[in-house]
């Protein structure tokens, strides 16, 4: 078996940080990828995210950015590393625990985005990541899409409604895959779901 | 404390397309090179002490964020805030596709009956500052360069009808409930307008009119406005 992984170097952040990305359903395993970070096991240093709650690729993408923002500001890392920042700023509040919880990996989680960033002081290759995560999740890999993420791991509404203080009116699949992008930019529900993020950081 | 410089190891290509006493003002993209964004900075201003510096850059980066992350949150049409670097002085927001009021005005005022085709678009002015002001924002510089016209389905205003107007540069905006901070807005863009086009003079009764009609305290500040037009008169014949 071979995974797909998405390889992205974010915007305006310096080259040779890297970010890779694979997004995986049906997992059977969270229990034991859960205890891995819980016990602080190195190999297993990744954003683990439950795909339920993440709307879009820029929405992941978003948090992914702020997190690697923040590990290159001197004393701005809220968390022990960019990894669990990246699971932090997917927050609207200053709560990590609570930032854990919601978006995080938990025991019951089948959908998982598995995030991993290359930096200069730990760089990585594609390689590795992929044969790790190709050992280690119990899952099926599919491409980090927006369509993949409204479709195959499934978007939880109520989550994201209760998560970003959202009303959940317009909130499904279908209106948010209708949308057509406003000259090129976010559909309105990413756009309100990034200014939770901005809020965050600007008090 | 002091802002960092900007980074050279960033490559992500950015146009300058406006370059103020206060910002530096950019075309790029934000997160992937398919998402097209604004990104204002405000450069270090080396004659100030470096601390004071970072703070006051600090302070107004937050402060316009703020603002735009608020107003949108009202639904009132300002660009999205997508990232928001405060120690380096940058805001990334969305990137409004279109031209400003005052680009529309010149086009459509040039030809013969064009006053007829912006009616509408003179309405939706209206309508977007009553909306800031019944939030009890006020912009600071309304002028028709910070009035935008979305293209609607890649297509330039014409007509003056269908785009969505936006309001932008929130540099000088601040929360107020005062009715005078308003009505000066008001002014400011009544200045704008005539100084943007004689035939524009006139339009600008449409913007007032839709501004009083959309919210409650509208015809308040307007009756303020007859006030800040005196004393601005009075000011102008003192010279
Ligand atoms: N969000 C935006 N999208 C597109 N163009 C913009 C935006 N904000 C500002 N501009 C353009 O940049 C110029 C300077 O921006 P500002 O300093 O914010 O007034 C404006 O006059 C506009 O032509």
């Amino acid at each position: 078996m071979t995974i797909p992984i998405t390889s992205l170097q974010l915007e305006h952040i310096p080259r040779p940080h890297t970010v890779y990305i694979t997004l995986f359903k049906d997992v059977k395993n969270a229990t034991f990828l859960r205890d891995q970070l819980l016990a602080g096991n190195s190999e297993f240093e990744y954003a683990f995210i439950d795909a339920n709650t993440i709307i879009s690729k820029v929405h992941a993408l978003a948090a992914a950015h702020q997190a690697i923002h923040n590990l290159l500001v001197a004393g701005k890392l809220r968390t022990r590393n960019v990894h669990s920042e990246t699971v932090f700023c997917l927050s609207p509040n200053n709560n990590i625990t609570d930032a854990f919880k919601r978006f995080g990996i938990l025991p019951t989680t089948t959908s998982l985005l598995c995030i991993k960033f290359s930096t200069l002081s730990a760089p990585v290759t594609l390689e590795s990541i992929k044969s790790h995560l190709e050992r280690s999740v119990e899952g099926t890999a599919v491409e980090f899409t927006d369509e993949n993420l409204l479709q195959e791991t499934v978007v939880d509404w109520a989550k994201v409604a209760k998560n970003y203080k959202i009303k959940s009116d317009n909130l499904n699949t279908q209106s948010l895959l209708n949308e057509k992008a406003i000259g090129g930019g976010l559909k309105s529900l990413e756009v309100e779901v990034l200014g939770k993020l901005v809020v965050r950081t600007t008090g | 404390m002091t802002a960092p410089p900007p980074d050279p190891s960033d490559a992500t290509p950015k146009t300058l397309i406006s370059q103020g006493a206060e910002a530096l003002v950019y075309r790029t993209t934000f997160l992937v090179p398919t998402l097209p964004a604004l990104l204002k900075h405000r450069p270090r201003k080396t004659y100030r002490h470096p601390t004071l510096d970072a703070r006051l850059t600090k302070h107004r980066v937050l402060s316009e964020a703020r603002l735009l992350v608020r107003a949108r949150g009202l639904g009132i049409p300002v660009p999205a805030v997508y990232f928001v670097d405060e120690a380096n002085g940058s805001i990334f927001m969305e990137w409004i596709d279109g031209s400003s009021v005052r680009q529309v005005l010149d086009a459509i005022l040039a030809s013969p009956g064009g006053e007829g085709k912006v009616d509408a678009m003179m309405v939706r002015v209206g309508e977007a500052v009553g909306r800031l002001h019944k939030a009890d924002i006020v912009h600071g510089d309304l002028t028709t360069s910070n009035l935008m016209v979305r293209k609607v389905g890649g297509v330039e205003e014409q007509e003056g009808g269908a785009g969505e107007v936006v309001l932008i540069d929130f540099g000088l905006g601040q929360v107020s409930t005062q009715e005078e901070d308003k009505a000066v807005d008001l002014y400011v863009l009544e200045r704008a307008f005539s100084s943007t086009h004689p035939k524009a003079e006139k339009l600008f009764e449409d913007v007032l009119s839709a501004y009083g009609r959309s919210w409650k305290g509208g015809k308040t500040v307007l009756r303020r406005l007859q006030d800040v037009r005196m004393r601005g008169r009075k000011r102008s014949m003192l010279g």
